[in-house]
């Protein structure tokens, strides 16, 4: 497996799944369930597509930010503080999010 | 109850909770840009001068019609919807009350708070504790749980669950997610068990949003087991654990209702609980997409006042601000040396900041720089 990306293990747990990128309240609309939420940083108007993710991962943000707290009353992983997700990564693209290390992998 | 004392203790509280707060990475965009701590708070500033004001008013009213403190501490509903209204402490010294007024007021709050908790009433051990432990014992004997043996995603589903009640308070209340939950406990049981107990409250206000109108519950419990984790709850009524709380979760209650409502009694009714709830999200944020940044203040504003409905209704007076301060929100913006502040006052050290904190909420002080 290779390093993708590397943020801060903001809530454990591994995750496989396709990449969703959601910039915008209106992105949000086609996440489907067991998708990878990837934001610049998660806020209430990306409620639904949180409780559809199997995983999230965000450019801003730490232990303790939004999209951690709620990653952990969900337990699903979560890496935050990755500076650039919503650069590197690509919509439909799979990854392996490890919310432990912090780490988002590519499979393989 | 000292007020001196008290107070002291309040402030420290206070201002280890918010520099704690402040600490954690990632604050400053939680939960939506549009309300960055400095700016939220400034647009508080003028209703809170008239709001302390009609609130110490309104209390000496209910006291005139012969409520104790412990009555009018249960019209608030729950102690940590009191302790949001502690950050008005910060404008208690520019409303118009005197400052024995101001202390009084103040200390007040601090005993309703006190009034509805059996311990730690600012929880300085990092414990909400509302239950004695006998009501504890009897929570546990008459409650009917679902544990994780037996149904094998139950864990996942009550993680759902609480996430999405959480971020439904959140789309409701905004930045004061609390003045819809109570998070009490850790309760610990003899055997080594800890029960967590989650109240979610006036889920269904129609007095500030139109889109859970047709959620079929007001009330939402959850009494949650666990072993092995470390769980802390914040005077602000904010949880931290030391691992994520449905890989610990044991058993669970589940209530669509108050703590007394009778507990559901499958994983699949708690489904098509979370399927409501997730109806009602998708509701609830588009709600919040279509405001503009000015509507969206009006009605950060107004659920702020709606604290008070309890009190007012008793009193049979309007709850929602007057129209000046919809005047004062049209026509101000934050002035930019708050931000420049709140910069200045994060490259001190953890020691100044503390004491900056402390004199900002005090009631006691007519100036902050004073001294």
């Amino acid at each position: 497996m290779k390093i993708l990306l590397r943020g801060v293990g903001a809530s454990p747990g591994r995750a496989k799944g396709k990449v969703k990128i959601v910039l915008k309240a209106e992105d949000a609309k086609n996440m489907e369930e067991g998708d990878i939420l990837v934001a610049h940083y998660t806020t209430p108007l990306l409620t639904t597509a949180m409780l559809k993710a199997r995983a999230i991962i965000t450019d801003e943000g730490g232990i303790m930010c939004h999209a951690a707290i709620v990653a952990r009353e969900m337990g699903i992983p979560c890496v935050t503080g990755t500076h650039k997700a919503t650069q590197l990564l690509k919509n439909g693209q799979i990854v392996i999010v490890d919310g432990e290390e912090g780490v988002v992998y590519v499979p393989g | 109850m000292c007020p001196d004392k008290t107070l002291d203790e309040f402030l420290n509280v206070m201002s280890h909770t918010l520099l704690d707060v402040s600490e954690e990475p990632g604050w400053r965009v939680w939960p939506m840009p549009v309300f960055h701590p400095s700016e939220g708070n400034f647009y508080l500033t003028v209703p809170e001068r008239s709001f302390i004001v009609e609130l110490y008013e309104h209390i000496k009213c209910l006291e005139q019609k012969g409520l104790s403190n412990k009555d009018i501490a249960k019209l608030f509903k729950k102690p940590s919807r009191i302790a949001t209204l502690t950050f008005l402490f910060e404008w208690l010294r520019r409303s118009k009350l005197t400052l024995e007024q101001r202390v009084e007021l103040a200390t007040k709050l601090l005993d309703y708070i006190k009034q509805l908790k059996r311990e730690d009433p600012f929880c300085i051990t990092k414990k909400n504790i509302l239950l004695t432990p006998d009501e504890v014992n009897d929570l546990m004997r008459t409650s009917h749980f679902l544990f994780v043996k037996d149904h094998a995603y139950l864990h996942q589903l009550i993680g759902r669950v609480n996430a999405a009640l959480f971020l439904l308070c959140e789309i409701i209340y905004f930045l004061h997610h609390a003045i819809g939950h109570e998070f009490h406990g850790p309760y610990y049981l003899n055997d080594g068990r800890i029960v967590l107990v989650r109240e979610y409250y006036d889920l269904r206000n129609t007095d500030c949003w139109d889109f859970v109108r047709n959620l079929s519950f007001n009330e939402f419990t959850t009494i949650e087991i666990y072993k092995g984790v470390d769980i802390r709850i914040d005077f602000f009524n904010r949880m931290r654990s030391s691992q994520p709380l449905p890989q610990a979760l044991i058993g669970v209650c589940v209530k669509r209702g108050d703590i007394n409502a009778p507990a559901l009694s499958s994983p699949e009714d708690i489904k098509s609980v979370l399927n409501e709830l997730l109806e009602v999200l998708e509701l609830g944020q588009e709600s919040l997409r279509v405001l503009d940044k000015k509507s969206m203040i009006r009605k950060y504003v107004e659920v702020h006042y709606f604290i008070r409905k309890p009190l007012t209704e008793k009193l049979g007076v309007e709850w929602r601000p007057p129209q000046e301060v919809y005047e004062f929100l049209e026509r101000v913006a934050p002035p930019k040396e708050i931000a420049e502040t709140f910069k200045k006052i994060a490259q001190m050290s953890r020691e100044q900041q503390i004491e900056i904190i402390k004199r900002v909420f005090d009631p006691r002080i007519n100036k902050i720089l004073e001294a």
